[in-house]
């Protein structure tokens, strides 16, 4: 149990680079949520009454402005970093509220551009903060097992999706993202293209890693070592094919609390 | 490029190669291009949730009567960027933003707005 703050400390540390990540993202697409991007705050707001006319209206506007989202967004990169360096417990924990308070504002602001990867960071860290809170070994202990528990989670809940989808199943899918501009590569959209077995065997293989990865907790260890390494490689390869560079953060932070959870 | 080469001679420009790796290593850490397609893809979603929208009140209650959804507004101002202006929903959009009765003019403002920034 003793061991369980260490390790949480290096989920801490792996979802404090992709939440750093996304900040300098998000900092890098100003022309999207600055005044005159179409996700300004003074189009953004037209969404609901309460934004737009209600008691907290005027404040909402200061803050979500141009200003106040860009502090807001230096705030959460600031938290992050301080989270990576070796501080006292005291500066740890305000790095970590820090960070975890922007990421809900944010959550607010810069809603549409988020996606699993982002749910999956805000709830890394705010589990951790509320460990760091309550600042016992057995908190520590506790986090790890529910972060655990998401990370096969997320991976069964996105196996079973794919499994019931005939196109995934088929390999369509996947020739047809890998063949596309944003997401895809030249190369490798055009080999899956001319060989649709390799591109059904590699979709399978993703389905299969996914659906079977809660097995961790009872496989023998070389078994489960091999799920994590294929889950690994997965996230790793779509972020060099596909470019979704906040996935391989996001789900690598809940590995150590696998390792820790099922003794590897 | 050597594997390519199959044995001709080959001359390998390797400023070329590490240009070419740098940037595709660069591509799987730092990526805004997925966040900003993120976006589009939301609001493009929402866009089109919205003009469905529209397009039922405008055949239930015909065009003097017809109410905007309050939510819809918000992405009328990203017309010239989510959609492409041809499209033939395009006057039901107008009627929608001059049919909203409560927020109208923030609506018009903020479109005009995006308008006039749009190039």
């Amino acid at each position: 149990v003793t061991a369980a703050v260490d390790v949480l400390g290096w989920a801490e540390r792996a979802a404090a680079v992709g939440v750093a990540l996304s900040a300098v993202e998000w900092l890098a697409l100003g022309d999207l949520w600055e005044e005159g991007g179409p996700c300004a705050w003074g189009i953004l707001r037209l969404r609901s009454r309460a934004a737009d006319s209600g008691r907290f209206s005027a404040a909402r506007a200061r803050l979500f402005g141009t200003f106040g989202t860009r502090t807001i967004l230096w705030a959460q990169l600031a938290g992050c970093v301080a989270v990576l360096l070796p501080t006292s417990p005291d500066w740890h924990r305000a790095a970590l509220c820090t960070t975890v308070v922007a990421l809900l504002a944010l959550r607010r602001r810069l809603d549409g551009g988020n996606d699993g990867s982002d749910q999956l960071l805000a709830l890394t860290l705010g589990a951790s903060l509320l460990a760091r809170v309550a600042g016992t070994p057995h908190a520590a202990a506790l986090v790890l097992w529910f972060l655990a528990g998401q990370g096969c989670l997320a991976y069964a809940t996105s196996g079973w999706g794919k499994l019931r989808q005939r196109d995934w199943r088929s390999g369509a899918v996947l020739r047809d993202i890998t063949s596309s501009t944003l997401f895809g590569s030249p190369r490798i959209g055009a080999r899956l293209q001319r060989r649709p077995p390799e591109a059904a065997w590699l979709s399978r293989f993703v389905i299969a890693t996914f659906v079977l990865f809660p097995l961790v907790f009872v496989l023998p260890r070389p078994l489960a070592l091999g799920l994590l390494g294929a889950a690994a490689a997965f996230h790793i390869g779509t972020a060099v094919v596909m470019g979704l560079t906040r996935f391989p953060w996001a789900f690598f932070a809940t590995y150590p609390a696998v390792v820790y959870c099922a003794h590897l | 490029l050597l594997i390519r080469a199959r044995g001709r001679r080959v001359t390998t420009d390797w400023r070329i190669v590490s240009r070419a790796a740098t940037r595709r290593w660069w591509h799987a850490v730092f990526n805004p291009a997925s966040k900003r397609a993120q976006v589009v893809e939301t609001l493009q979603t929402e866009l089109r949730r919205d003009l469905a929208d529209h397009a039922l009140h405008l055949r239930n209650a015909g065009t003097a009567t017809a109410t905007a959804t309050y939510p819809s507004l918000a992405y009328l101002a990203l017309l010239n960027w989510a959609t492409t202006q041809t499209d033939d929903r395009w006057p039901q959009l107008q009627f929608a933003i001059v049919a909203e009765n409560a927020h109208g003019n923030d609506a018009l403002d903020a479109l005009s707005d995006w308008h006039e920034r749009c190039p």
